[in-house]
């Protein structure tokens, strides 16, 4: 009979050990697709040999949105519509970013959104220029990588249209007041900053992901955990050129920087920033096919087109300016349509949800993790009933009134041992007049040493109906300690508990205190308070103690008139 | 222990067993790809996506136990919906009875929570701590911190304020063991409910913070807090 006692409990160990051996597997794998690509951890150093790169995010509750890739052309891209492209080592791509109403490329320490506020642009040694930017993107040429993701690199080119004037030509300190800006406004004619540069990308930290992506979409809708399923990249400038054209005039400068006055009256603060533009490998979310683009490219002219109106400069000018620089880039070649692979990049490992089919591994973590769960449930619920147990539960309870002990206030600590109780009101409140029955007790604690010194603590109230008096005494114990009364109103016939309040009472012994002060050793007395059976502590005098030392050489610490003694 | 659990198996097999299939029949489709809409009021009830959606070994430990944690809130419901011989509208009756004791002390809850204001350092220190603790424990509970991974959360919120009305419970039992290994020999007056009372409030908000992303980092910074007000609190008693 004990032998299959032990064979049981063993093969219940077993097969537990099994269980969660089994759901750790699938995890340490690092991926469950049989039939998809590797998984790789780009922070340990790994990178991808073949990544796949997608433009669009996709909401669960709004859609896809913010589609902004076009003209895409590069090996492998079906069409320059495509918002997907696999790259491989040595292969180049190019493709231009636009930035529709829900998708801001950060510029600086600061984003551009369509119709936004003025910024200060000085052009060092040219001028300061404000600039209204009404739309700008990204064209980038030669993206891709020679050996992995880590020495990824492109040439870009950042442009930035809008509506602007120069309103300084150097040394203009204080930003303009209204009359000034009125004034500039009546010159202000189309606007173009453009930056053009080599860049090389870095990992980006996906802490600010939420940044670059559809601002119209909940945080939790896009992107289930950053670190999962996605990369990001951070584009460098290197040896930039920097143009700002107003109209007709135009300026090629060293640097352009965001100028931003702190004040009207103090120097303004010059900032010089890298931009920064991420691309992110989005497909997070299961696709049946290749995104296709919704996209409505004419919004952002319908916008403009209102910006231009209030701003009185004709239509057809910005107009005309865009197509201008639209036609302006270099139309590639179309390759051949193919499929693709694709490789996921993920920056943690240990997901049993993965898109595509399921296999037998992935069935037996999920097995593996409820048997786990259902493991977890029965201890926590055995142990919770097992506690519950002792509380009493039973009883209905009615929030009737309010219970009031000692008007508010916290009971006075109790002197054990001095054979007088302490004795503070108990009211309760109520909106009808009921015959009330007072129940205290002393609340029992898991620790056996503390129930043993409860256990010379007793409570009670006297008195009966809307007041009484709880009476609380303790007999002589070896320890200070705390403990927790409840105190019950009852109503005396129906029995149901009209009002309940719980109180921690603390219990001292009389006697010397020492404690530690620096180099200094304070004494203290605790004896009887000014309130009948409580417990007060004051600080000893130096003439009210004496030291006298025991042969093993402690000192003991005694009160000069009734020879109470305690250790140091 | 062990008597009680094996006990507790003996008579409580068939809900672990129905709730252990449910859980299954809603991750195996998410594991092949397909997460239906119509599914997400079942994934927030019952937390079967927790930690397997992201978040590592960790996240998987923490998911089963957040389920682990559904479980326990809606075991006696379970079993009187499932395995009881009364007629249905008597087993709904009863269900609305269990839950709505489960609730009873949230009223009396919100009534103390202008208690939490309070100079004392000692008890800010409880109070911060309590926090940070809790916003860390709801985010690694819900997953990678999805909203529809969170209602162990407001589980934990429905417990807590339920033993902190009759200081008695799991919950309350450890969290004074904790004090006490933590040197506390025995909780002092108001600290234990105090950082109690600042867990449920803490696992009530976090899910619905629209930055509960960086729960980990907030809920440090509230140690930090609590660290602080400790220090001062100690100088404080050695004057």
């Amino acid at each position: 009979m004990e032998s299959r006692h032990k064979i049981r409990k063993h093969f219940a160990l077993l097969l537990f050990l099994i269980t969660f051996c089994t759901c750790i597997v699938p995890v340490c794998a690092g991926g469950l697709e049989v039939t998809g690509p590797e998984y790789f951890d780009i922070y340990s150093g790994k990178n991808p040999k073949e990544v796949t790169f997608t433009d669009t995010m996709t909401s669960d509750s709004n859609g896809k949105c913010a589609s902004v890739m076009t003209e895409l052309s590069g090996p492998g891209v079906s069409s320059p519509d495509a918002h997907v492209f696999t790259a491989h080592p040595g292969e180049r791509f190019s493709f231009r970013l636009a930035s529709p109403a829900s998708l801001n490329i950060p510029f600086f320490t600061t984003r551009f959104e369509e119709g936004g506020r003025s910024e200060y642009f000085h052009a060092e040694g040219k001028g300061i220029y404000e600039i209204t930017v009404i739309s700008q993107y990204l064209e980038v040429t030669d993206f891709g990588f020679d050996t992995d993701l880590s020495d990824t690199s492109a040439n870009v080119t950042l442009s930035f249209i809008g509506i602007g004037t120069k309103i300084a030509d150097t040394g203009l300190e204080k930003e303009p007041d209204s009359e000034t800006r009125n004034k500039n406004n009546e010159k202000r004619d189309q606007a173009v900053i453009r930056v053009t540069a080599s860049a090389r990308a870095s990992l980006y930290m996906l802490g600010d992901l939420s940044e670059y992506t559809c601002s119209s979409c909940q945080y939790e809708d896009k992107i289930s955990d950053p670190l999962a399923d996605s990369t990001a990249f951070d584009f460098v400038l290197e040896d930039t050129v920097w143009t700002i054209s107003v109209g007709e005039e135009s300026q090629d400068i060293s640097s352009a920087a965001l100028l931003e006055y702190s004040n009207n009256t103090g120097p303004a603060g010059l900032y010089y920033h890298t931009p920064a533009i991420v691309l992110i490998d989005s497909d997070l979310h299961p696709r049946e096919s290749l995104p296709t683009d919704n996209f409505d490219y004419a919004k952002p002219m319908e916008q403009q087109e209102q910006q231009l109106e209030s701003n009185s400069l004709r239509l057809e000018q910005l107009a005309n300016a865009q197509k201008r620089e639209e036609a302006a880039v270099q139309q590639k070649q179309k390759p051949s349509a193919s499929g693709t692979r694709r490789t996921k990049v993920t920056l943690t490992k240990g997901s049993l949800v993965k898109k595509g089919p399921g296999n037998i591994l992935s069935v037996i973590g999920v097995a593996a993790l409820a048997a786990l769960t259902a493991a977890g449930s029965a201890l926590i619920s055995s142990a919770s009933s097992g506690i519950s147990s002792a509380a009493d539960s039973s009883e209905k309870t009615k929030a009737y009134g309010t219970l009031t002990v000692n008007d508010g206030d916290s009971i006075p600590e109790i002197l054990a041992g001095c054979g007088r109780p302490v004795s503070v009101p108990v009211t309760l409140e109520t909106a009808d007049e009921v015959m009330v029955t007072w129940l205290v007790t002393v609340l029992p604690d898991p620790d056996k040493e503390l129930n043993k010194r409860l256990a010379n603590l007793t409570a009670q109230c006297a008195g009966g109906n809307a007041a009484a008096r709880l009476n609380i005494l303790c007999g002589p114990v070896s320890e200070d300690f705390h403990a927790e009364l409840r105190i019950r109103a009852v109503s005396a016939k129906e029995k149901a508990i009209l009002a309940e309040k719980l109180a921690n009472v603390k219990v001292r012994t009389p006697g010397i205190r020492t404690k530690k002060d620096g180099d200094q050793t304070k004494v203290f007395l605790v004896s009887e308070g000014a309130v009948p059976g409580s417990a007060e502590e004051r600080e000893l005098k130096e003439d009210e103690y004496e030291v006298i030392r025991d042969e093993n050489g402690n000192e003991l610490y005694q009160l000069k008139s009734s020879g109470k003694e305690t250790l140091s | 222990m062990k008597d009680l659990l094996a006990g507790y198996i003996r008579q409580h097999w068939k809900p672990l067993m129905l709730m252990t299939v449910i859980w299954i029949l809603l991750e195996l489709p998410a594991v092949c790809g397909y997460q239906p809409v119509f599914f997400y009021p079942l994934y927030y009830l019952t937390g079967a996506l927790s930690g397997i959606t992201g978040g590592g070994i960790l996240g998987m430990i923490f998911g089963a136990v957040a389920r682990a944690i559904i479980y326990v809130f809606f075991e006696q419901m379970i079993i009187i919906l499932f395995f009881s011989k009364l007629p249905m509208s008597e087993r709904l009756a009863s269900c609305k009875t269990v839950l709505k004791d489960k609730l009873t002390g949230i009223i009396p809850y919100f009534k103390t929570l202008k208690d939490l204001i309070s100079n004392d350092y000692a008890v800010l220190s409880a109070e911060a701590a309590g926090f940070g603790t809790a916003m860390i424990l709801s985010r690694l509970l819900s997953g990678p911190g999805l909203f529809r991974h969170s209602f162990v959360s407001l589980v934990l919120f429905i417990q807590i304020t339920r033993e902190l009305s009759s200081h008695s419970g799991l919950i309350f039992s450890l969290t004074k063991m904790l004090f006490r290994k933590l040197g506390r020999k025995e909780p002092e007056k108001d600290l234990l409910a105090k950082f109690l009372s600042t867990q449920a409030l803490a696992f009530a908000v976090t899910p619905i913070l629209p930055i509960r992303q960086y729960a980990y980092r907030i809920g440090l910074v509230f140690l930090v807090i609590a660290a602080v007000m400790k220090v001062l609190s100690d100088r404080k008693t050695k004057q």
